[in-house]
């Protein structure tokens, strides 16, 4: 082996051992369960199950709170505490989607820990009131991760999405939800009826971001 | 008693249970008795609405007016609210949490449903019966309008407000029996409702045909028949709201909605309107809840307007006037975050999350407007009754 060659090797050696994975730390996990009056039926019990799933990928030292929106956000072990607000709700009584992942962002996370919220949603906000800008400023600097499972607005046709049939495009309208994602380094998944579990994508997720800088 | 005869009775109590129980007038009795507390028990076990509009379609008209149009209102409001309430069901998961399981109703939207329009059509009717300037006709009219602006929603399947499109239908017997001023502030929220659902979504489906294009710039809000609806809905908005600043027990609360949709719109100038009705609305001393909300709204004008400390000082005015007002807190924990203090804005994060279930923030409810009276319009209704 010539010396070049020799050189070329170290070189390379020391390379891929900079190019080695970062130590994982654990993350603390924030599921903002959608639990308007838009997401009754079918979509509802999706969003449960996701919300159930993701406790299972979670790894020993991680952590994870549940925090529910309608017209309310709150922190809770009981996605029913809605039926007791007063005056009851009618219609879709309301979504505050926006201001919960805001209020989630704003979370302090301890030194060493990195920050995930996966929101379960249809996506439809209606009485947040941070302006939109603010909202992705705010999220910008933030330093947790978004993720969203949603249902595409695109893939409405009825009912909402109870009784959808067939395979349709994405939705073309999913943008407010997908600048969110973008500004935080996490990704959309639409969950339309047709389309298969993202349970594997999430946990792939997670991975990224226990490996990621806090 | 021979054993004979208790038989008789065991197998008379089954039959009579298996043909549900109670004879279906039953609940009409309670109400007229006044007997309220198990009305609201038996109302709250059932589920059976169908049954209950059709009997109201087919007896209601011999039904004493007062009384009819009174039950057949709650029964109407139940309707809408049992729809969508979730039944729980099954053991706690294998976390020892519990889970919901399924929902009880079909589609929440109140356009795809009908129970509750029969229900409210057949108290209408038993309304129409009444003078329209008697005491339990003025207490309808108000709950009525109350239970309607509740249920305010823009559907994205067909960017039809249900309510707004109940108004503009509601027959002169109806209307007749409707305060001027209650009338005002209803249609200015229901209006306010498209405006401010339409705007948070773009929502899409209001072209009529979702796949219109691809291009974001063609649909939605920029796409000229949505946002000729929008238009519409926002200046008939205002002039209700306008309209209901002619009232003394209306005008603050009119006076912050004005501000309100302006901020919605949010064209040049619109925020300095805004804050001019906020402060104006204060000088009329308006409720906890609205002087709340007024705060509030303020506080998000300021920031709009890169007045940081104006703003800073407008949500911490509101945060000291109600322990639940999570849109106060937010507002100064975004306040601080944008300033640099992480800390602060964790903390206020966490007041926040830590709020009981159960304890609305007013600047909800003051978006369903005088549904957020919903208890004491349905009180004043059985007063009248009694």
């Amino acid at each position: 082996m010539t010396r070049a060659i020799a050189a070329a090797l170290a070189i390379l050696a020391v390379s891929s051992a900079g190019a080695a994975p970062r130590p994982a730390v654990a993350i603390d996990v924030s599921v903002v369960l959608d639990v308007s009056g838009s997401v009754a039926g079918p979509l509802e019990d999706n969003l449960v199950w996701y919300q159930q799933q993701i406790k299972d990928i979670l790894e020993p030292g991680d952590r994870q709170e549940l925090i529910v929106v309608d017209r309310e956000i709150r922190r809770t072990s009981d996605p029913l505490g809605w039926s007791v607000e007063k005056p009851p709700r009618i219609a879709d009584g309301g979504t505050r989607l926006f201001d919960a992942l805001l209020t989630a962002a704003l979370e302090r996370v301890a030194v060493g820990r990195r920050h995930v919220i996966v929101a379960l949603t249809d996506g439809l906000d209606t009485s947040s009131l941070v302006d939109r800008a603010t909202r992705i400023a705010v999220l910008r600097r933030s330093r947790a991760m978004v993720d969203i499972v949603a249902i595409s607005i695109g893939g409405r046709r009825s009912g909402f999405v109870s009784h959808v049939r067939g395979d349709v495009e994405p939705g073309d309208y999913d943008y407010l939800l997908r600048e969110i994602t973008t500004a935080t380094g996490g990704r959309f998944y639409d969950i339309r009826p047709a389309a298969s579990s993202v349970v594997d994508s999430l946990r792939a997720d997670l991975d990224r971001a226990r490996r990621s800088s806090p | 008693m021979t054993t004979t005869t208790r038989l008789l009775i065991v197998l008379l109590s089954s039959v009579v249970a298996s043909a549900g129980a109670r004879p279906r007038t039953s609940l009409f009795d309670e109400y007229q008795a006044h007997d309220f507390a198990r009305f609201e028990s038996d109302l709250g076990a059932t589920s059976d609405f169908p049954a209950l509009a059709a009997e109201a379609q087919a007896v209601s008209s011999s039904w004493p007016a007062d009384a009819g149009a009174a039950y057949l209102l709650e029964v109407a409001a139940a309707a809408m609210h049992g729809e969508i309430f979730p039944k729980l069901t099954g053991p706690p998961d294998s976390h020892g949490e519990r889970t919901l399981s399924s929902f009880a109703g079909g589609p929440f939207h109140t356009d795809l449903r009908t129970d509750w329009r029969a229900l409210l059509q057949a108290s209408e009717q038993c309304i129409s019966r009444m003078p329209p300037d008697a005491p339990l006709a003025r207490a309808w009219g108000r709950a009525f309008m109350a239970l309607l602006v509740g249920a305010s929603e823009v559907s994205p399947q067909t960017g039809v407000s249900v309510v707004v499109d109940l108004f503009e239908r509601l027959p002169t017997s109806t209307r007749d029996r409707i305060d001027d001023q209650a009338w005002m502030m209803a249609r200015g929220s229901a209006y306010e409702a498209v405006v401010a659902t339409t705007l948070s979504y773009d929502l899409p489906a209001l072209l009529g045909d979702e796949r219109a294009g691809s291009d974001t710039r063609d649909v939605g809000t920029n796409y000229p028949a949505v946002r000729g609806t929008l238009v519409r809905a926002f200046n008939e908005g205002m002039k209700a709201f306008l309209a209901g600043m002619s009232y003394p027990d209306t005008r603050a609360e009119a006076a912050v909605h004005l501000g309100s949709l302006a901020m919605l719109r949010d064209q040049p100038g619109d925020l300095v309107f805004a804050l001019s009705h906020f402060e104006l609305a204060r000088t009329w001393h308006p409720d906890p809840d609205v002087l709340y909300v007024s705060w509030v709204l303020e506080g998000e004008a300021h920031r709009r307007l890169a007045e940081t400390d104006k703003a800073t000082d407008a949500f911490a005015r509101a945060a000291a006037l109600t322990p639940n007002g999570s849109a106060a807190r937010l507002g100064l924990a975004v306040q601080a975050f944008l300033a640099g203090d992480d800390l602060k804005a964790g903390q206020l994060s966490q007041q926040i999350l830590d709020t009981p279930a159960g304890a609305d923030d007013p600047w909800i409810l003051f978006q369903h407007g005088d549904y957020r009276h919903w208890a004491q319009r349905v009180d004043a209704l059985r007063k009248a009754l009694q």
